[in-house]
């Protein structure tokens, strides 16, 4: 194949995934829960604990159902099982990276829409004349840890597909190491979810300073939630196969540089991406003098 | 000396309590027709999916389209068209989402070939696939695998699910691509008659060994003779078999 035809197939895996489960309000209901969401902001007119606490939930169901793309969700009377849809895109022409490239950019793309939304319906309403209580919002606005383990239990099942393997071990999908690689994945999104969360938070917690949210200052609890994450991996490693403990171990250990040199450089490039972005909202908005 | 499509030799498959396959032999050849039957857990699943490159092997030498079935590379995917026993089909896109991606993947794709299959099989194309009967299911992926107009058929009991009337229409097409195009196909089944139908040649597995390798016209006798010797049916159950 031609290195056209072969990032044409990249992009148009990509388009798949977008159009067919990612922006298709059939499979992934949070397009539903947002649209209510928009509508309930409307009629309320105000921002209060438990419009946070929604969004939280919101955050949350999104990054579930995206989570459980792979999910073989088929008839009430067939065994669910994972394997077939794994199979399924290991017969595709296409290597098992760029599939996995491509997952990684459709949800990237989703994901960053699913915040601006979110953004942009907070920074809306908390210019309203109404809204008051933004010291109280500040201070019911969850902190790093509470969002780790919301986020943990939100992605817990199943969170992150198998195939994911596929590029890390030759798509030989029943060794345990390759189940293991695909847990290595798993915790870096996982954190960069759980990273995402924080930041968009604390960025509206600084609104009434009328300051520029200092991002790198959340990493002073960057130890904390790399060892939550890997614990949490971990945990439910060890709920779903308990023969492959000790492989687990050895994988963390082993891997533990490369894995935390990995999630800085990506988490530094989401910090910055999303402080711009925060911004340039505000900007707008006229949030900011 | 004709190409091999498919190449195995000294395969050994072990897991952890069985053995699914032990030395097992066997060289399709280009457009050669080959049906593999077995009774349940015999191995016929284990083997297409090590040709697949989906599991590893202990022992031996697989190669599919002269690529070892662990490496195969995107292009070589691109000329194989697989069907597994179990319904795999995304469950959340139709068959129309599907086709649109497969339009970029597979340089042979043929979309008329689709709307003929969608039409003659009269499949629903735009409902999604979690929403469809089994029967539905299996003929779309059918649909959609002939259409990429594979090299090589890999097909893992291909009618499970399908109605008499479907079975005799996809035999149909396979036999016709076999016969038009010099398609190889390579499918396991457990009716001796749908095998029959297409096969030039047939292979019984039986507790992961073949034990018996034969060309259709001269099956009938073999067959009535490897159900007497190895499962221990009276010679009226073989032939019933047979039939």
């Amino acid at each position: 194949m031609q290195r056209s035809e072969r990032k044409n197939a990249l992009s148009s895996l990509v388009w798949f995934f977008l159009k067919t489960f990612l922006f298709n309000p059939q499979n992934n209901p949070t397009f539903l829960v947002i649209f209510i969401l928009i509508i309930f902001f409307y009629l309320e007119r105000s921002l209060n604990r438990y419009h946070i606490a929604l969004m939280l939930y919101l955050a949350v169901l999104a990054h579930y159902f995206v989570g459980n793309i792979f999910k073989d969700s088929g008839n009430a009377e067939e065994e669910t099982s994972r394997v077939p849809i794994i199979r399924y895109f290991q017969v595709l022409p296409i290597s098992g990276r760029k599939i996995y490239l491509s997952y990684l950019l459709a949800t990237g793309i989703y994901g960053l829409f699913t915040w601006a939304v979110l953004g942009f319906l907070l920074a809306t309403f908390m210019k309203l004349p109404d809204l008051k209580n933004i010291e109280f919002i500040k201070s019911v606005a969850p902190d790093g840890d509470t969002i780790t383990i919301l986020t943990g239990f939100g992605l817990n099942e199943r969170g992150i597909p198998g195939f994911v393997s596929i590029p890390l071990k030759k798509s030989l999908i029943f060794d345990p190491i390759s189940k293991i690689s695909g847990n290595y994945i798993w915790l870096s999104l996982l954190y960069i979810l759980v990273f995402i969360y924080i930041c968009t938070f604390q960025v509206f917690n600084q609104f009434n300073q009328r300051s520029y949210p200092y991002l790198l200052k959340l990493f002073h609890k960057l130890p904390l939630w790399i060892y939550l994450c890997i614990g949490f991996g971990f945990l439910t490693e060890l709920m779903f196969s308990q023969k492959q403990i000790g492989i687990c171990t050895r994988f963390i250990i082993q891997h533990l540089g490369l894995l935390t040199s990995l999630l800085l450089v990506t988490i530094i490039a989401t910090s910055i991406s999303i402080g711009l972005m925060s911004r340039f909202i505000l900007d707008r908005l006229k949030l900011i003098s | 000396m004709p190409i091999m499509h498919i190449e195995v030799h000294g395969l050994t498959k072990k897991y952890i309590t069985l053995t699914a396959l032990r030395d097992v032999n066997l060289k399709v050849a280009r457009g050669e027709s080959v049906g593999l039957i077995g009774s349940n857990g015999a191995g016929k699943t284990t083997l297409l999916h090590i040709l697949m490159g989906f599991i590893p092997f202990g022992q031996g030498v697989v190669k599919i389209l002269g690529k070892p079935s662990t490496h195969l590379d995107a292009i070589t995917k691109g000329r194989i068209g697989f069907v597994a026993e179990q319904p795999s089909l995304l469950p959340w896109a139709t068959l129309l989402d599907i086709a649109d991606l497969y339009k970029h993947l597979y340089s042979q794709w043929n979309r008329d070939a689709l709307s003929r299959f969608i039409e003659e099989w009269e499949i629903i194309p735009d409902k999604r696939m979690r929403s469809v009967s089994k029967g539905q299911r299996r003929l779309a992926e059918l649909a959609l695998c002939f259409s990429c107009q594979p090299t090589i058929l890999l097909l893992d009991e291909p009618f499970i699910g399908l109605d008499v009337v479907m079975r005799l229409k996809v035999l149909r097409v396979m036999k016709e691509m076999n016969a038009q195009y010099g398609t190889t196909i390579f499918y396991s089944s457990h009716i001796l008659s749908d095998i029959e139908k297409v096969a030039d040649r047939v292979i019984i597995i039986r507790e992961g060994q073949i034990c018996l390798d034969e060309q259709i016209g001269k099956l009938k006798h073999s067959v009535e003779k490897t159900f007497i010797d190895y499962y221990g049916l009276s010679r009226e159950e073989a032939l019933l078999s047979g039939e």
